[in-house]
């Protein structure tokens, strides 16, 4: 399980590069985010529509609401320019940070 | 018996959707978002074998208490948690001169009947007294109001809570009976106040000079405007998809 501080530092990285996927609604992508990380990421479900709603405010998504075939509405989320250029400069931070680790942890491998 | 505890999940999803919009931090779309949400997650934990209602308590509380949604929400809706203040603020500044205004008027026609009692004062009050009274009561009716809103404030169930859930649903209502309310007073408080003057043997210019007719009245619009404006933009209805 991640801690509070790194879930919170994370959401939107991963809210983002979801997204990148194609556009998709709430639960699906709490759904996408729990199968990739077996579970560890699980996020206290409701937190996740203010950020949403925060990066809607941000510009870095849109969002509208759309009837599926079962006649139940959701709303759909898709990425914007602007969350695409936010992406990239949060995957160029995230590898910093994990190649500085990884490398470190090689030449520590009582660690592992 | 079986039947009699039987769950029906619209019901419970109706239930846990009318504590939500209790708190005035969410807004109309927020609560369907969330909704569908929960159906999505209810409909899911059904499928692997959970029955309506344990799928309803799973799901619920993989959402979150509503207290920790309420906070991250506020986060993001501060244009509405603070136009919620504002229209405490309006609401409590109208309240409390219309209260006011409503004790001032009753304390003049007291004062004016007694007086018009005792011998050789009939018809002639003193307009010293009266604003010694008048501004007693205030003070007594100002300072129970404070302590009486503080009170009722503080209960999740009390009057004044109830009184906005009930306004938040009927904006135009509310607004309405609250614009009814304050010209009613406007008007009733200047009847002592030109018989006062009338009885003083004041001119009619003296009476025309505290009421400038009619249009006097439109600057009195102005507060009930505001609270009608911001009633409306607050209110679920108005902010929902």
């Amino acid at each position: 399980m991640l801690s509070k501080e790194l879930v919170a530092a994370s959401t939107v990285p991963l809210v983002l590069s979801v997204l990148a996927e194609g556009e998709s609604y709430g639960y699906a992508l709490i759904q996408r985010v729990r199968e990739l990380s077996d579970g560890q990421i699980a996020w206290t479900e409701g937190m996740l529509y203010p950020v949403l709603h925060w990066m809607e405010d941000s510009d870095l998504v849109e969002s509208e609401w759309k009837e599926a075939d079962s006649g139940r509405k959701r709303r759909y989320y898709r990425l914007r320019k602007e969350g695409r250029q936010a992406l990239q400069a949060e995957k160029q931070q995230w590898l910093t940070v994990h190649t500085t680790l990884t490398k470190l942890w090689k030449t520590q491998p009582s660690l592992t | 018996m079986e039947n009699a505890t039987q769950f029906d999940l619209n019901d419970a999803l109706r239930q846990w959707r009318e504590k939500m919009a209790a708190s005035p931090t969410f807004r109309g779309a927020d609560l369907d978002e969330l909704e569908a949400h929960l159906r999505d997650s209810i409909q899911s934990l059904q499928t692997r074998g959970l029955s309506a209602h344990e799928a309803f308590w799973v799901a619920g509380s993989r959402l979150g208490e509503n207290d920790l949604l309420e906070r991250e929400f506020e986060k993001v809706n501060t244009e509405r948690v603070w136009l919620n203040r504002v229209l405490w603020m309006v609401v409590g500044s109208i309240g409390i001169g219309l209260l006011s205004r409503s004790a001032t008027t009753l304390i003049d026609f007291l004062t004016l009947g007694t007086y018009g009692l005792l011998p050789g004062h009939v018809g002639k009050p003193n307009p010293h007294l009266m604003g010694w009274f008048s501004l007693a009561a205030n003070s007594v009716l100002l300072a129970g109001l404070i302590v009486w809103a503080f009170r009722s404030g503080r209960r999740k169930e009390g009057f004044l809570q109830r009184l906005g859930q009930w306004s938040l649903k009927h904006p135009l209502l509310a607004a309405a009976g609250v614009l009814l309310g304050y010209v009613l007073n406007s008007v009733g408080s200047y009847v002592p106040v030109s018989f006062i003057l009338q009885t003083l043997g004041a001119t009619e210019s003296g009476v025309l000079l505290m009421f400038r007719g009619w249009w006097s009245l439109v600057p009195l619009l102005v507060w009930p405007s505001i609270l009608a404006w911001l009633l409306m933009r607050t209110s679920r209805r108005a902010t929902a998809r």
